[in-house]
């Protein structure tokens, strides 16, 4: 009898359970057209929009408009977006002819109201938007995002701030740079690019200069975007000072001065084989007939490449000839040394 | 005493099959608000992005075995992708046609001297080859040795610090390397990447790259873009938040070379050797005590073609269900470790009891309930019940995975292919998920038993229509 009961309860249980999955699938269905409903009728929307706008855009660029229809509040998002992905697309003074299309509209007071109460994707947008709009007004807010954990949000901002004011922004930005570990390299490197080499340099020397050992790699890196003139210097001194190998290599990578040679030799004998790549590599630039012995002597490297590196620079080295390089190839007893010179002068006479 | 035995096992049954379902639910709710938000915190991925030369080279590994067929324009396709510095290395596996000849006809192939490190145990390499043409691209003839070698030779070979594996039929989006790296820009813990993979049956193909998706007429390729889109939108959604994704395709995955080496590379002696890697990586790195991350990117596409005919399916499927058991039975000391974290106390008793063990259940769910229908120990109102429960969760999560893509990639533009998709849903229940797991219960018994696996062969019907890639490489937008 309790069997009986205990069954018809689970069976019951299990019919219940099959009208609710039911009422589930069907919630589901309903939702999946009404979101695509939503979806067809946002796009046709941004169509809309979009085959309105585009031309005044490009309009803009040609002469100052003077009368632009109102974007409706629900398009403002959107009109934004499309905003951004047409300015992003131009190079740097034609950009500020759209600033004036924008201001006409009141974006600037859209985009601000985005930055302080919306939703992620739309602090982005944002973001995005007033950078290029060199609002002061959004300067504290996107400060305090600039110093945020979280890499996306913080590197727009950052990316904005640059926008808005480089010299102000750039000592900052370039400390931060040494903290935010997580801000992609790619990311940071065009946000500085667009910076340009005369404004970065100065304060991204300073901060190299200054930074604590661990964190000196991650702004070294980026020397590459600034005037070589002033940080070969720099290089020069980091290379002679540094202890962490991850200095040492990033330096290495940037060297092109001569001068620096006797620096770049001693960094053959690092005890770190990363190091020991870069010294080659940068042997490879600008060494000197005198290396050759040197770099024959990396050819017996414990590492891969090391000995790889080693037989490409020498296919560099002035005064090297696929003969002479075959016949140094021929000579050397580690079959690993042999076969290294061989590929690096099947690549070089290819 | 037959009733109580009935009603325990009737318990028994119902309480696995709630666990199951909370847990699907579980996974499918982490899946909608992580994909939310991923959605929204790329929302400027639609701006015209830049090469800044900081960008990781990636090397491309491209196993082959006997793919005359399709290896030339999946090799171009790969050559146009938008990325500043990559590789391709195609390692020809002792194949038997003539896979090795359309590579050096098509891409004017000279045998090279290449120098490398045998860092991994491989079968001997015949001969390098590089492109006179494309220098980038590079070709290892060897002798058989399975997709694992093949792969632990491109690792062998290959530049760069990551590595990706494809199939050589994957169809890359031209961004799909630059969508996939991105997880390592944005945390250097990570150590690997999947991509989303997509049925390319049905769609239009030009030029090596998706121009239109569409929906395939037939009715097994339509039941398998659910269930990818069920196993990828929720399956790996909800568990890389958690850092428990224990499996990434084969057809598109990203690596960090340097840490697989560390873990020993791709096991030989295995069918299902990408999802082996995956959670030796776990294990390697957990008990290690490393912090690390392993993840899935919704956004970067990866399409290729799935099993049109019942054979290739059933090979297909029961080499998977093998690949999960090796990959469970060969790491099973994270089980339940005290280091294992989420590992080890979510992910992996998960895979054991809610994927390996289940279809058994499953079978002898169907076979207990329907004994017990014919013998009268349940109604017929009971059998009614229970089937269409467990019927009615299997078209739950089928919708649940439809609903995903509607709010991530949207891959089919009409609201038709969305409507049919919702039957293709349902109707995967009445028949085609049961035979699934049939074979992957036959599967089961025959890993318990030791008996040996085979790839079998995959019969391809070019089911996306394709046309030729251009010659050129299209200028790559840089400053």
């Amino acid at each position: 009898m309790a069997l009986a009961a205990s069954s018809n309860l689970v069976v019951r249980l299990v019919w219940g359970i099959d009208l609710l999955l039911l009422l589930t699938i069907l919630l589901l269905l309903l939702l999946l057209i009404a979101w695509r409903f939503k979806l067809m009728l946002e796009a046709s929307r941004t169509e809309r929009l979009f085959s309105l706008w585009e031309p005044l855009l490009i309009e803009s660029l040609e002469e100052t408009l003077t009368e632009v229809p109102r974007v409706a509040k629900r398009d403002r998002l959107t009109w934004l977006r499309l905003w951004n992905r047409f300015s992003e697309s131009l190079k740097d003074p034609v950009r500020e002819k759209l600033n004036h299309l924008a201001r006409m509209v009141t974006m600037d007071q859209s985009a601000l109201e985005f930055l302080r109460k919306g939703n992620r994707a739309e602090k982005m947008v944002a973001m995005t938007a007033l950078g290029q709009l060199r609002e002061e007004r959004a300067w504290e807010l996107l400060l305090t995002l600039a110093h945020q954990k979280e890499p996306l949000l913080s590197l727009t901002a950052a990316k904005a701030l640059l926008r808005i004011d480089a010299e102000r922004a750039l000592p900052l930005i370039v400390s931060l740079i040494a903290i935010q570990e997580e801000w992609s390299a790619p990311g940071v490197a065009a946000m500085l690019r667009e910076v340009g080499p005369e404004r970065l340099t100065p304060s991204l020397i300073d901060a190299v200069l200054n930074a604590a050992p661990h964190q000196a790699p991650r702004l070294v890196r980026y020397l590459s975007l600034a005037w070589p003139e002033h940080t070969i210097p720099v290089i020069h001194q980091l290379l002679s000072t540094a202890q962490y190998p991850e200095t040492l290599t990033a330096c290495l990578k940037l060297c092109q001065d001569p001068d620096m040679l006797g620096v770049v030799r001693q960094c053959l004998g690092n005890a770190h084989w990363q190091v020991r790549v870069q010294a080659l590599n940068a042997l490879s630039r600008m060494g000197t007939v005198e290396d050759i012995p040197r770099v024959l002597a990396c050819l017996e490297d414990e590492e891969w490449w090391i000995r790889y590196r080693a037989a490409q620079t020498l296919t560099q080295l002035p005064g090297m000839t696929p003969e002479r390089i075959d016949e140094l190839a021929r000579a050397q007893a580690s079959p690993y040394a042999h076969d290294a010179i061989q590929l690096a002068l099947a690549e070089w006479q290819a | 005493m037959v009733e109580l035995l009935i009603e325990i096992i009737q318990w028994f049954f119902l309480l696995y099959f709630m666990a199951l379902n909370i847990a699907y639910l579980a996974l499918s709710l982490i899946s909608f608000f992580c994909l939310s938000r991923y959605l929204r915190q790329h929302v400027l991925r639609e701006l015209p992005s830049r090469n800044t030369n900081f960008e990781p080279p990636i090397s491309l590994l491209v196993p082959a075995y006997n793919e005359e067929a399709t290896i030339a324009a999946s090799i171009r396709s790969l050559l146009q992708l938008d990325y500043p510095e990559y590789e391709i290395i195609v390692i020809n596996d002792g194949s038997r046609d003539e896979t090795m000849a359309v590579l050096q006809a098509e891409f004017k192939l000279i045998p090279f001297p290449d120098a490398f490190c045998i860092r991994l145990p491989i079968q001997a390499i015949r001969t390098v080859y590089r492109s006179r043409k494309y220098p980038e691209l590079r070709v290892i003839d060897k002798e058989n040795g399975g997709k694992a070698d093949a792969l632990n030779a491109g690792i062998n070979v290959s530049r760069y610090p990551l590595f990706c594996g494809l199939d050589a039929d994957s169809i890359l989006q031209s961004n799909s390397l630059r969508r996939l790296v991105q997880p390592f820009l944005e945390d250097s813990r990570t150590v690997a990447c999947g991509g989303m993979v997509q049925a390319v049956n049905g769609c239009e193909v030009s030029g090596g790259f998706l121009v239109r998706a569409g929906l395939p007429r037939n009715p097994l390729a339509l039941f398998q873009i659910i269930e990818y889109l069920r196993a990828f939108l929720f399956g790996r959604m909800g568990w890389s938040p958690l850092n428990a994704l224990l499996i990434i395709s084969g057809a598109f995955g990203l690596f960090h070379k340097e840490t697989v080496i560390a873990a020993g590379g791709y096991l030989h002696n295995t069918i299902g050797e990408d999802m082996e890697l995956i959670v030796r990586l776990h294990r390697h790195l957990r008990l290690a005590g490393r912090s690390y991350r392993i993840t899935f990117a919704p956004d970067p596409i990866c399409w290729t073609e799935v099993p049109e005919d019942w054979r290739t399916l059933r090979n297909q499927r029961r080499r998977w269900q093998r690949g999960l058991a090796d990959s469970l039975n060969l790491n099973k000391d994270i089980f339940l470790h005290r280091r294992g974290g989420t590992i080890g106390w979510l992910a992996f008793p998960f895979m054991v009891f809610f994927e390996l063990i289940s279809p058994v259940l499953e079978m002898a769910g169907y076979v207990v309930i329907s004994a017990a229908l014919i013998s009268g120990y349940i109604s017929l109102s009971a059998f009614f019940a229970f089937m269409l429960a467990a019927i009615g969760c299997g078209v739950l999560f089928s919708v649940v995975g439809l609903f995903l893509n509607e709010i991530d990639l949207r891959t089919y533009p009409k609201v038709q292919h969305l409507l049919l998709l919702f039957v293709v849903s349902v109707a995967e229940n009445f028949g085609y998920r049961q035979v699934i797991s049939f074979w992957r219960f036959q599967a089961t018994i025959q890993w318990l038993r030791g008996q040996e696996a085979a790839w079998g062969k995959m019969v391809r019907t070019g089911a996306a229509s394709r046309s030729s890639p251009p010659t050129e490489r299209p200028a790559v937008a840089s400053d």
